[in-house]
């Protein structure tokens, strides 16, 4: 499996390449953010289609206290949401690499992962060794 | 380290969201900026993404003008109420996390009260809601860690917009009696001088931050243009205030 990559507003991104569908990546959120945000109660995911550029607000996801942003890491195209996700946003925490994606995006400019942090230096970012 | 206040003249909903955001996007780096504020007349805020039509469940409320924050938590009836909205950059040690603001702010607000000869505590983790089964409408039934109550009444709620660069979090200090709870000036017998109080909740806010307080003396309104304009625009479209 490819390894993550990471955004320092703490989205993670695996990249799988297909020669059908060119650069798709697939989207979550870190498991040290999900734990930052406790007691989640909504989540608003992207509309399929939608273009996004990098850095921009592609959802947002509310906790009890807080509304958060989600951030593109990269800029491409929705492709496919996790419509299962908002129903059972316990899965952000249980499994947040895994069945807890959030969408996955066709990459616009493959060099934009290169301004990502491997898992180490988001580690170091955040604290955790 | 710099904290601006301001305490603004009542006006509408999508006005003072406008203001809020804009506090937010005209922090001083590393800084902190917080605004008092009324309401021109008794009005709705909604939670980003409470359900516009559940408001129509709650008696009273149908016939209020009806503005959606940024922010989450439940929907304020305003009119007996000061509210505020503090900006907090990322890079500041309280908008690191969720709980370390809103425990700055309603801390500063515990002793605020106390000084007042009140016996305000703030809502420990695990306690009970104070209404059961499904979550309430209205912030004010709600509880959760770190809310500010006297008696069994809450009288200080508060929840935030976390962006990438900056953290708002609004809140609402009841005064009076709205609904259920009583405010603060029910439980003093007598009006409370807000400009005074504003100003003793900013100090005791600048003291926890270890920051030299300053009046905010910038022009906000239509003298910011293009952005303001923006700004209130957003908060006025129906798509925005129903989007849910």
């Amino acid at each position: 499996m490819a390894a993550l990559k990471f955004a320092p507003s703490h989205e993670w991104i695996r990249v799988e390449e297909s020669p059908a569908a060119g650069s798709v990546a697939t989207i979550g959120i870190s498991s040290y953010a999900v734990e930052a945000l406790t007691d989640l109660v909504f989540m608003q995911l992207p509309q399929v289609g939608r273009r996004v550029k990098a850095g921009e607000s592609f959802g947002e996801i509310e906790s009890v206290k807080a509304v958060s942003d989600l951030y593109a890491p990269v800029g491409g195209e929705i492709v496919e949401v996790n419509a299962a996700l908002p129903g059972t946003l316990d899965t952000l925490a249980s499994d947040p690499y895994g069945k807890g994606w959030v969408a996955k995006l066709r990459i616009d400019d493959p060099k934009e992962l290169d301004k990502l942090l491997d898992q180490a230096a988001y580690d170091a970012s955040v604290g955790r060794k | 380290m710099i904290l601006l206040h301001r305490f603004d003249r009542p006006a509408d909903g999508p006005t003072n969201m406008a203001a809020d955001e804009l506090l937010a996007d005209r922090l001083p780096p590393g800084g902190i900026a917080i605004r008092f504020y009324g309401w021109r007349e008794a009005s709705l805020s909604l939670g980003a993404f409470q359900r516009f039509d559940e408001r129509d469940d709650v008696p009273g409320l149908s016939s209020l003008p009806v503005v959606r924050r940024p922010s989450g938590g439940g929907a304020i009836l305003h009119g007996t109420d000061l509210t505020y909205a503090v900006a907090v950059c990322r890079s500041h040690p309280w908008g690191e996390t969720t709980q370390r603001l809103y425990d700055a702010v309603h801390g500063a607000a515990v002793e605020l009260l106390r000084g007042l000869s009140l016996a305000p505590r703030l809502v420990e983790a695990g306690e009970p809601p104070a209404v059961a089964e499904r979550e309430p409408y209205l912030c004010f039934d709600r509880r959760s860690p770190g809310d500010v109550v006297v008696g069994d009444d809450k009288v200080l709620g508060s929840a935030q917009r976390r962006h990438r660069a900056a953290v708002v979090q609004h809140g609402s200090l009841l005064l009076r009696r709205a609904g259920r709870g009583s405010g603060i000036e029910d439980f003093l017998g007598r009006g409370v001088d807000l400009p005074s109080l504003c100003q003793e909740w900013v100090a005791g806010i600048a003291s926890a931050a270890g920051a030299d307080p300053r009046p905010d003396v910038r022009p906000v309104g239509d003298a910011l243009g293009e952005a303001w304009s923006a700004a209130v625009g957003r908060y006025r479209d129906d798509a925005w205030t129903r989007r849910r």
